[in-house]
């Protein structure tokens, strides 16, 4: 199977460098990699430039709403476990409006994967600052600079019961093409944050920024990814050093293994021509 | 003095006192020795102190709706005799304990409950034990029929616990011993019967549609569904998931429904505001998806546990842009069975929203019904599970409805964006005037092949004809029952979207006094028949103070 770069004659619409570009491309190869049946993959979006994803990548597609890939891509999975499902959204929509999805799918912890393209901004209503946008950053919104400091997403995840959590770098398609088959290989709800400069709206953020502050965290011999107390420590790691790689890893139980409905197969699967109500009328009498 | 086999028993009470069990229990000792019954009960938004109500009208033919006048009060507590002392009819009887309780009404009658739960070692709480004995010994149901009941209740809990409730029960009902009464239970050999909830004839007409996933929050008056589909998780193999929010709750269950599941959400107006957003993506995704809204008075948190119709104009016009959904009705337990099974075939034939709307009137009220003959075989509409490989989501036809096929089965997107047929983003004005009038179709499509909209009861040439929809046409059956000398007819709506203009123009034309009845201030449904035919009615009855529609009111309206 071949995953062209242009699908239906559609080139993607992004800006010329957009760091959109790197993550589709990691994508595409990690699904081939995986030998995954298109039919059989589904990723879910958000709105926003890098949830334009699904229409340049020939895979099933779902584009939702802002903030909300996450519940219906867990729909879709408690439907029919047997598809792969991953998710695509920014930091806006992940971090931002979808925060209180983001917390709660991964205490869930069902088995799919969660690409987050982290760019600092709002790109698509022209440059926002997000909830990751440094303290100070200056926008439209924010003529003065953002007064909160930003959310921590990966130490959040990390306390929030994700049992894989990565980051990856969009000026790295290799290496997060790589993260992305480990992430799909984990079973589990497996973040992968891709650091993704945006060239129009972020002149702080640039791939030149990330390129002097980025390491390999599988470079670093002693690190453990178990080791729960040593990751969230790294997912602090921000101005000077930003680490990519697998910062968390552990394994726990499926939601969907604990659901009884789906035990011997998907819940699509099972047969809803003539379901019989007798018995339950017993409840009444 | 004759027997009467038509009367309304109601207990009240301090809120966390077994008020409801005491009810239902009642009731069903009613319905097993042969009554037809119907239950209200009424609770303030707060789970112990408040006072609650548990009202019974037992009958020996079927009723719709609770009256007014009460026949038999059980008052646990002073506010059990003040609160509702007005609602006494004139041969009325009233129970009380004197130990806490006082009247100077005529007709009572003293139990000691407290006295009698002591002698046996009981909690205060077991009063209502007294009182559910005492009652079924005023109405002269076999003391055997309780017994059954206690046993069924308690026997999880071990025989000791069986065997007090039994000595309590006994002791209230040998108290009144074989005092003649004027009310009697009518006992009667009838088919057997179920006493069940609106929310738990919705859930079962679900459950047998096939609905096998419900991811929703709670919410009263809804609260009730999402309860019953936890419950049959594991018999009925269904997916119930108990979501961080409602939008979560409508969202998980349009991914389940794109996954070829079908799926529902159930909530009240506040929740159904979060889910706005999401049931506009499912119209324009064209993926099915079943909506429960439960309806209690707004706006805001308004009146949590109470009843009113004022979100019509809410569900019908919900979300951005202009879309069709199926909007249902159902107006008794019958027709929430029968909206519960529709709803999904509606759904997958034609791929967009439906919703049920009910009330905490309908959804919380109990009535004795018989196993539903109400029949629909599961139509998935144009479901497709072998699609060919250049297959098209939204291909273009003529009723509006595209082939539909299940992720899984073949590569294809789905949209929020304005779309081609492909599924492939587009802004161009043509493909978007094209799609959103294939869209747009499904209105004429959905309103030639659904029937049945309107339904009519009543006098062929009445002198007043009634146009509601959902709940009130209980109290309006009611009231046609109290009619002497005045004909009604009732035109009662039970498909709202499509608008059955043609059916109820036809009423409207040949109505010597039309009236419309319903519970919002509004006049939301008044509203739509005149936007929808060109009448006003300009003669109606609007109640919106949290409490249902009593067969006497409307009666007395039409009278005038």
């Amino acid at each position: 199977m071949i995953l062209d770069t242009i699908q239906k004659g559609r080139k993607p619409d992004w800006c010329p460098g957009c760091g959109n570009f790197g993550i589709l491309m990691a994508l595409k190869q990690a699904v081939t990699e995986l030998k995954l049946n298109p039919a059989e993959t589904v990723l879910v979006s958000g709105i926003g430039c890098g949830p334009k994803m699904p229409l340049w990548i020939d895979v099933s597609g779902f584009q939702s709403i802002h903030g909300r890939t996450l519940p219906v891509a867990t729909g879709i999975k408690l439907a029919n476990h047997r598809l792969n499902v991953f998710t695509t959204a920014g930091d806006g929509d992940c971090y931002g409006i979808g925060m209180g999805h983001f917390i709660h799918a991964m205490r869930r912890n069902m088995d799919m994967v969660c690409i987050v393209h982290n760019n600092q901004v709002y790109g698509l209503t022209k440059g926002q600052t997000s909830p990751t946008s440094d303290q100070g950053a200056k926008s439209l919104s924010t003529p003065a600079g953002v007064i909160e400091v930003p959310t921590r997403p990966l130490s959040l995840a990390i306390v929030s019961g994700a049992t894989f959590v990565a980051r990856g770098f969009a000026g790295d398609a290799p290496h997060l093409k790589n993260l992305i088959i480990e992430a799909h290989k984990h079973r589990g709800f497996a973040l992968v944050d891709v650091l993704q400069p945006c060239v129009t709206f972020n002149k702080t953020n640039t791939y030149e920024w990330f390129r002097e502050r980025v390491y390999k965290l599988e470079d670093e011999k002693s690190y453990d990814p178990k080791n729960k107390m040593l990751a969230l420590k790294t997912a602090d790691k921000w101005n000077t050093k930003i680490p990519i790689g697998v910062y968390y890893r552990e394994d726990r139980e499926l939601y969907s293994d604990k659901v009884a409905a789906i035990k011997d197969m998907p819940l699509v699967e099972q047969n809803i021509d003539n379901v019989n109500i007798e018995e339950l009328y017993k409840d009444f009498y | 003095m004759s027997i009467k086999t038509d009367f309304s028993w109601k207990v009240a009470g301090e809120a966390g006192y077994g008020i409801m069990v005491t009810g239902d229990m009642f009731s069903r000792a009613c319905m097993r020795s042969g009554a037809y019954t119907f239950d209200y009960p009424e609770y303030p938004s707060l789970i112990r102190g408040g006072h609650n109500t548990y009202q019974t009208r037992i009958s020996d033919r079927e009723v719709f709706s609770q009256v007014r006048e009460v026949n038999i009060l059980i008052a646990l507590n002073q506010d059990g005799v003040d609160l509702h002392k007005d609602e006494l009819a004139e041969d009325a009887i009233l129970i009380f304990d004197p130990e806490n309780t006082k009247t100077d009404f005529a007709n009572s009658i003293p139990l000691p409950m407290a006295e009698i739960v002591a002698k046996f070692n009981g909690d205060k709480i077991m009063r209502n034990t007294v009182a559910l004995g005492a009652s079924l010994a005023f109405v002269c149901v076999d003391f055997e029929i309780l017994k059954e009941l206690i046993r069924e209740a308690f026997s999880k809990k071990g025989e000791d616990v069986v065997k007090h409730n039994l000595d309590i029960a006994k002791a209230g009902y040998d108290f009144v011993g074989k005092k003649k009464c004027a009310f009697k239970v009518p006992a009667k050999a009838v088919k057997k019967k179920m006493l069940m909830s609106g929310n738990d004839a919705i859930s079962l007409g679900a459950i047998k549609a096939g609905c096998k996933f419900m991811s929703t929050y709670p919410m009263t008056p809804a609260t009730a569904i999402m309860h019953y589909f936890a419950k049959h998780e594991e018999d009925m193999g269904l997916i119930m998931k108990h979501t961080e929010d409602e939008i979560a709750g409508i969202l998980m269950a349009i991914g389940a429904g794109h996954a070829g599941a079908r799926a529902m959400a159930a909530t009240s107006g506040g929740g159904f505001a979060l889910m706005v957003e999401a049931l506009g993506m499912a119209a324009m995704t064209e993926t099915p998806v079943v909506v429960v809204v439960a309806q209690r008075p707004g706006p805001s948190t308004g009146l949590p546990t109470w009843t009113e119709q004022g979100d019509l104009r809410f569900v019908l016009h919900a979300s951005q842009g202009d879309f069709f959904r199926v909007v249902l009705t159902p107006g008794d337990h019958e027709e929430c069975f029968e909206a519960g099974v529709q709803a999904f075939n509606y759904a997958e034939r034609y791929q967009t929203p439906v919703i049920i709307l009910t009330d905490k009137y309908l959804g919380e009220s109990f009535r004795s019904v018989e196993p539903f003959s109400f029949s629909a075989t599961v139509n998935r509409g144009k479901l497709i599970l072998s699609p060919a490989a250049d297959y098209k989501r939204y291909e273009f036809s003529d009723d509006g409805i595209s082939p539909r096929a299940l992720p899984g089965s073949v590569v294809f997107g789905v949209f929020s964006n304005e779309h081609n047929k492909d599924g492939d983003f587009t802004e161009d004005p043509e493909m978007r005037n094209r799609m959103n009038e294939k869209r747009w179709a499904k209105i004429e499509t959905a309103s030639k092949e659904i029937g049945d909209k309107v339904r009519y009861y009543g006098d062929k040439n009445p002198d007043v004809t009634v146009f509601s929809w959902g709940s009130t046409k209980g109290p309006v059956l009611e009231a046609m029952k109290l009619a002497k000398g005045l004909k009604i007819g009732l035109v009662h709506t039970f498909c709202m979207m499509p608008f059955p203009t043609e059916e109820i123009s036809e009423y409207l034309k040949s109505a010597k006094r039309a009236v419309l009845i319903e519970g919002n201030i509004g006049a939301q449904f008044g509203g739509l028949i005149r936007e929808y035919t060109g009448v006003e009615i300009k003669d109606k009855l609007l109640k919106y103070n949290g409490r249902p529609f009593y067969p006497e009111e409307i009666l007395k309206f039409l009278k005038k």
